[in-house]
């Protein structure tokens, strides 16, 4: 550690533009992408004024793009603020405004509109926030293939939540099953599908299955969200302290939480045996 | 770094210092160092002795310069005298009006302090870093004050001062809005110096854990740095403290994803440039795109390494749930990476210690597939078998257990699970022959195990299942004192009453079915255990009240459990006592219940005939003889021990009721005659039983039946009772037939080879080897006597095989096994069929072994207790005297000769003859030499 450089990035967003002249980037399927400004959109195609062109308009159909990202108006960056802040509850007010506008003010229906974006953005609020009771609505009416392709991974997980958000169990566990065949083992929407399934197993009584599936939480990077993890160790310390078998696994668990997520302790509602386990020395297994 | 307006007004010998600073500057920003060190050194080699003095304390700027230029050269050691000579000799003290000031001094010396903190001159380092801080903290430009106090922390951690290190740590990141990368250093530094796991350490994870991961930055320097301390940790043998590490790394999945995707789109501008003949663009994009593939490799490795270590890590803590996900993880979709055959190895024992007994399933057998000849295989198939075992599949945990068990010695942990699955597939596969040796060979060796319970009382209830009842005994009498809250307790204690009862122990029986009642109130046997209690306490002949209210708790009890057996048999069980009471009225009121309750049931037989005694009693006889009747034809196409028994009863029923002459006709004009070969055997084995039972035998009718029955034989053979064939077989050999009587055994032996009907086969056919004489057939009675004995746990049958042996042990001359046989006969107070030859044959073997004066007792006995069994009392009359005789006892001799004579007066056997001529003899002999 010879030098160090510190740099603070701070990307503002710029003020509010007017509409007939929001600047945009067309990344295209060929693998080129172009600047320019946005003139109109419509069901076959978008139009684009380029800047380096000295006059004329490009025009490209939708299927032709990748996806366009288009200059964010004051309320897309009033929701993204929000949103960056973690203040979800006001971010999913003013998503859910957008979201609504299905039109030329949110270049609907241009892959990256900002109304399918919007959607896609609830979504995270209404997960990031807990609460699935959201999700279904959105589920139903997001469009994937209108999202940039890199949006379009959370397809799978949202039909988790969604079912959850509906208290369908069962659907939930069946919807938690196919998206954990779809997505990267380890990655965050693998933990949450998993988390997902281990609620909906608990829920559903089959204590065991649900401890298996939150031990998928608790594995790979659990830090990425500590939330779900340290809930999932929660869950599963319950369901395990319910079996007199399985002390030697709730012992690993209280002491993983203590070390790794609550500073030396557990959480509120830990039970006295919880406690004593904690206070044991955890002797390696194998 | 600097400005040149420090130099603006400054020319020198042809040298414009504000331009060859300013372009040293550029030098070291673009990278350009050789002509940055050549630009500053020529400066310094003109100007250094006199830029004090010339240009005053700014001049040290161009030694700073010298220095980072090396430093960047990774010349080290020789940066050092430049960035001291910036420090020492270019003071800002004393500065003249009109000199610009050193304003690198301070920097000098914070860059000397890394440069000896990088040579691990620590003590050194600290006191430049010390200085550092001690300077102005308002200098401008500023120095990062955070910076030198992390470095000076790490150094006094390094010599030893590790509160003062960690104290300045703790005092950076208590700082407000500290950068990420700082609490990054900060944190790395803590842990990896500050003592890992310590509290301070563990407080900022947890204070900072936000700021310790997240971003695509912190995925480059965090994640490494997390996962060597991770690594370190785990080798320390300290698994909890790995996972804080661990647990603390940002997964690589969005970076990953988004060169996945950015390679997506070089991809598809390689596609268009090729199109467009761009050779050029397409080589950059080649070079981008492997340069992408290196990275997303490089992350990829990296990911699974982290992995590794934590499976390894929530394996070693038994977080078992944890460790199987990431295993899985591993061996689905890192399949080539470390250990494979070893990862899928504790994926099979997380996976079966956690009961997901699938899983287990899928992945042991996976490893059978993929890794055939491995050195974990048996540990696998260890644990497989159970597996199987658990999930039900027992032929499959049999082969797997027969097959892994070959390789590990037997008693030792590895062996035990293997042999417990033998043992215990074989008898839930309802295998209870091959099951008794496994189960026995686990129970005598594996004494202190906890899945001993189960296997033993496996191995009591497969004795009772082979109707072993006499060894079946102790093993439950052992179970029951020894896992008595075993939920096996309340079925052994019921099998060891039943036991008990079937070996003539009613008392014990009694004893056990209390205990059960007692001790297990609600267990499922207990209106079976009533219907137990009632039997002993009939069998003990306590009074007929005592043992009515067990057989009515067992009816009552049986009923609200909807247990029809149950209180069909305790009904059973009422008629009969009541009918042996010769209650009739009770019995028959008992009787109309069943009929009314029970006409189905599988007791409905036995109470009919319990009944029928009473119904004859009544005047009812024709109605029983009709029930009888219906019982017999409605069982006749189930040919079987039921319908033996039956139709034994129907057959004592007739001759009970009905002359000798109604009886056979009875049976010749059977209304369901020709129904099944089975009832037409039985008819005519009727006919000869009633023929039999004359005082005077009609031996031509009864031998015209037996050809019938011969003739039945030759077409259904199959479907006459094992009673019909072995006194068909018997009747054979007795009629000289002996081929016929070998064809019948022969038959039982192959058709019907368990339980009595193959211990009279055998016993037959050994008889009939024995009557030959013949030397190799004597051996092969011995075979077949021995095989009764040893296959067969029936006290009848048992007897015969031990008289038969015995007496071919005698044929041989073999009479320390046959004294010993004899003996054993002798103690079986209930074998009576042949006491005076075994009494007479065991005094043989003591005469002929030596023991004259031993034998001579037991020969006495002999006619002493069996005078009326002539074959062997005149003969043990004759071998005492032959004693007395030869042991010179003249007188002794003559008269037990005398007395013979005397009381076999009037009878007729060659002994009594051979003993007067003996007496003759030996009298005139005596008297011959008494004369002399």
């Amino acid at each position: 550690m010879i030098t160090r450089t510190f740099l603070i990035l701070c990307l503002f967003t710029s003020a509010a533009f007017a509409q007939s002249e929001v600047p945009a980037t067309a990344y295209l399927k060929n693998g080129r992408n172009f600047q320019g400004i946005v003139v109109s959109v419509n069901r076959i195609k978008i139009d684009f004024k380029l800047e380096q062109a000295a006059a004329g308009l490009v025009s490209f159909n939708h299927d032709e793009i990748r996806y366009v990202e288009f200059s964010p108006n004051t309320e897309w960056a009033e929701a993204m603020q929000a949103f960056t802040q973690r203040d979800y509850e006001q971010a999913a007010l003013k998503l859910e405004s957008i979201a609504k506008k299905r039109n030329s003010s949110t270049f609907y229906p241009a892959i990256g509109n900002f109304s399918t974006l919007a959607d896609r953005r609830l979504l995270d609020c209404y997960r990031r926030m807990m609460k699935p009771e959201g999700i279904p609505p959105v589920v139903n009416r997001i469009e994937w293939d209108k999202l940039p392709p890199a949006d379009r991974d959370a397809f799978k997980v949202a039909s988790v939540w969604s079912a959850v958000g509906l208290k369908d169990w069962p659907g939930a566990v069946k919807a938690a099953d196919e998206a954990l065949r779809d997505v990267p083992p380890g990655s965050g929407d693998a933990n949450e599908a998993s988390y997902l399934k281990g609620l909906a197993l608990d829920e559903n009584g089959d204590d065991d299955k649900a401890v298996i599936a939150f031990g998928s939480v608790i594995g790979p990077y659990p830090g990425a969200n500590r939330r779900t993890a340290s809930d999932a160790i929660r869950r599963s310390a319950t369901i395990l302290a319910k079996n007199e078998d399985r002390k030697g696994e709730l012992k690993a668990l209280v002491h993983i939480y203590a070390k790794s997520f609550g500073n030396g302790k557990l959480w509120p509602e830990a039970t006295p045996e919880m406690k004593k386990l904690l206070a044991e020395e955890l002797k390696p297994a194998f | 770094m600097a400005s040149a307006l420090l130099f603006s007004a400054v020319q020198a010998q042809n040298i414009d210092l504000a331009k060859a600073y300013d372009a040293g500057v550029a030098a070291l920003e673009s990278g350009d160092l050789d002509n940055g060190l050549k630009l500053v050194d020529r400066v310094l080699e003109k100007e250094g002795a006199s830029g004090l003095g010339n240009y005053g304390p700014a001049f040290g700027h161009f030694y700073y310069l010298k220095g980072m230029l090396l430093i960047k050269k990774d010349q080290l050691a020789e940066a050092i005298d430049p960035l001291q000579t910036c420090y020492d000799k270019f003071s800002n003290e004393g500065r003249m009006d009109g000199q610009a000031p050193n304003l690198f001094r301070e920097h000098a010396l914070f860059q000397w302090g890394l440069i000896l903190q990088s040579q691990q001159k620590y003590e050194e380092a600290a006191q430049k870093f010390r200085k550092t801080l001690d300077e102005d903290p308002k200098r401008n430009p500023p120095i990062n004050r955070m910076a030198v106090e992390m470095n000076l922390a790490q150094c006094l951690i390094k010599t030893g001062k590790e509160a003062e290190g960690r104290a300045m740590l703790s005092k950076v990141l208590d700082l407000e809005n500290l950068p990420d990368d700082a609490i990054q250093d900060a944190f790395t530094l803590l842990a990896a110096g500050g003592g890992m796991g310590g509290d301070a350490t563990m407080s900022v994870v947890q204070q900072h854990a936000g700021s310790l991961f997240g971003s695509s930055k912190d995925l480059e320097v965090m994640n490494p740095r997390l996962a060597s301390l991770a690594a370190k940790t785990l080798r320390s043998g300290d698994p909890l403290q790995a996972l804080v590490w661990y647990n603390l790394m940002t997964p690589p999945h969005p970076v990953i994803a988004q060169h996945e995707e950015r390679k997506a789109i070089l991809v598809a501008r390689r596609e268009q440039a090729i199109s467009e003949n761009q050779r050029e663009l397409v080589g950059r994009l080649d070079n981008a795109i492997e340069e992408l593939e290196k990275k997303v490799k490089e992350l990829d490795e990296r990911h699974t390494n982290s992995l590794l270590g934590m499976a390894a890590a929530h394996y070693q803590i038994g977080s078992l749930s944890t460790a199987l996900s990431l295993y899985r993880q591993l061996v689905d979709h890192h399949p080539e990476f470390g250990d494979p055959p070893q990862l899928m190895h504790n994926l099979v024992i997380c996976a079966t210690q956690l009961g997901d007994w699938d899983l287990a399933f899928e992945y042991g057998n996976r490893f059978f597939e993929d890794f055939p000849d491995h050195k974990l295989k048996p540990s696998i198939s260890r644990v497989l078998a159970e597996v199987v075992f658990i999930r039900g599949d027992y032929d499959r945990a049999y082969e797997m257990a027969i097959s892994a068990r070959g390789d590990v010695p037997p008693g030792t942990p590895e062996r035990e699970g293997l042999d417990f699955v033998a043992a215990a597939t074989l008898y839930l596969n309802n295998d209870f022959a091959a099951a008794e040796p496994e189960l026995e060979n686990y129970v005598n060796t594996y004494t202190d195990s906890e899945r001993r319970e189960p296997i033993l009382f496996y191995l009591a209830s497969a004795k009772v299942k082979l109707s072993k009842w006499v060894s079946a005994i102790p093993l439950l009498d052992e179970f029951c004192d020894t896992y008595r809250d075993s939920s096996f307790r309340p079925t052994a204690l019921y099998l060891a009453s039943l036991a008990y009862l079937i070996v003539e122990e009613p008392h014990n029986a009694l004893i056990r079915a209390n205990t059960l009642l007692g001790d297990h109130p609600r267990a499922p046997q207990i209106p079976g255990a009533y219907n137990v209690k009632g039997d002993a306490q009939a069998a003990m002949e306590e009074n007929y009240d005592t043992i009515v209210n067990s057989y009515k708790r067992a009816r009552v009890e049986g009923k609200s459990a909807g247990m029809d057996d149950i209180s069909a048999y305790a009904l059973k069980q009422l008629i009969a006592t009541a009918a042996e009471a010769k209650d009739h009225e009770t019995a028959v009121a008992y009787f109309d219940e069943f009929r009314k309750d029970y006409s189905e049931n599988i007791w409905n037989i036995d109470a009919t005939l319990a009944a029928t005694d009473s119904l004859v009693a009544l005047d009812r006889r024709d109605e029983a003889r009709t029930l009888l009747e219906q019982l017999v034809v409605k069982h006749a196409m189930q040919p079987g021990g039921e319908f033996d028994s039956m139709f034994q009863s129907y057959i004592r029923f007739l001759g009970n009721e009905y002359t000798l002459d109604e009886v056979v006709s009875a049976l010749q004009n059977f209304s369901g005659k020709g129904t099944s070969p089975a009832l037409d055997g039985w008819l005519i084995m009727g006919q000869i039983e009633a023929l039999q039972s004359a005082d005077k035998v009609d031996e031509e009718a009864v031998n015209d039946r037996f050809a019938e029955l011969d003739q039945l034989y030759r077409r259904s053979g199959n479907d006459l009772s094992n009673y019909s064939l072995v006194q068909l077989a018997s009747h054979m050999g007795k009629q000289g037939n002996e081929a016929a009587a070998v064809d019948i055994y022969n038959f039982i032996v192959r058709e019907r080879p368990e339980g009595q009907a193959l211990g009279y086969a055998l016993i037959g056919t050994a008889t009939l080897d024995f009557d030959s004489g013949k030397p190799n057939r004597l051996k092969d009675a011995a075979e077949k006597f021995r095989r009764v004995m040893t296959e067969l746990d029936d006290p009848e049958l048992n007897e015969k095989a031990t008289l038969g042996l015995a007496r071919v042990l005698m044929k041989q001359e073999q009479y320390e096994e046959a004294q010993s046989l004899w003996e054993t006969y002798l103690e079986s107070k209930s074998w009576n069929e042949s006491r005076p030859e075994a009494n007479f044959n065991y005094a043989r073997c003591l005469e002929l072994r030596g023991q004259r004066n031993e034998a001579l007792k037991v020969f006495i006995s002999v006619y002493a207790n069996f005078p009326g069994h002539l074959d062997w009392s005149t003969e043990a009359y004759l071998r005492a005297a032959e004693i007395l005789w030869t042991n010179g006892r003249n007188v002794e001799a003559l008269k037990m000769m005398q007395d013979m004579l005397r009381r076999m007066k009037g009878l007729e056997h060659p002994n009594i003859d051979k003993g007067k001529a003996t007496f003759f003899q030996w009298r005139d002999e005596y008297v011959a030499a008494q004369q002399k």
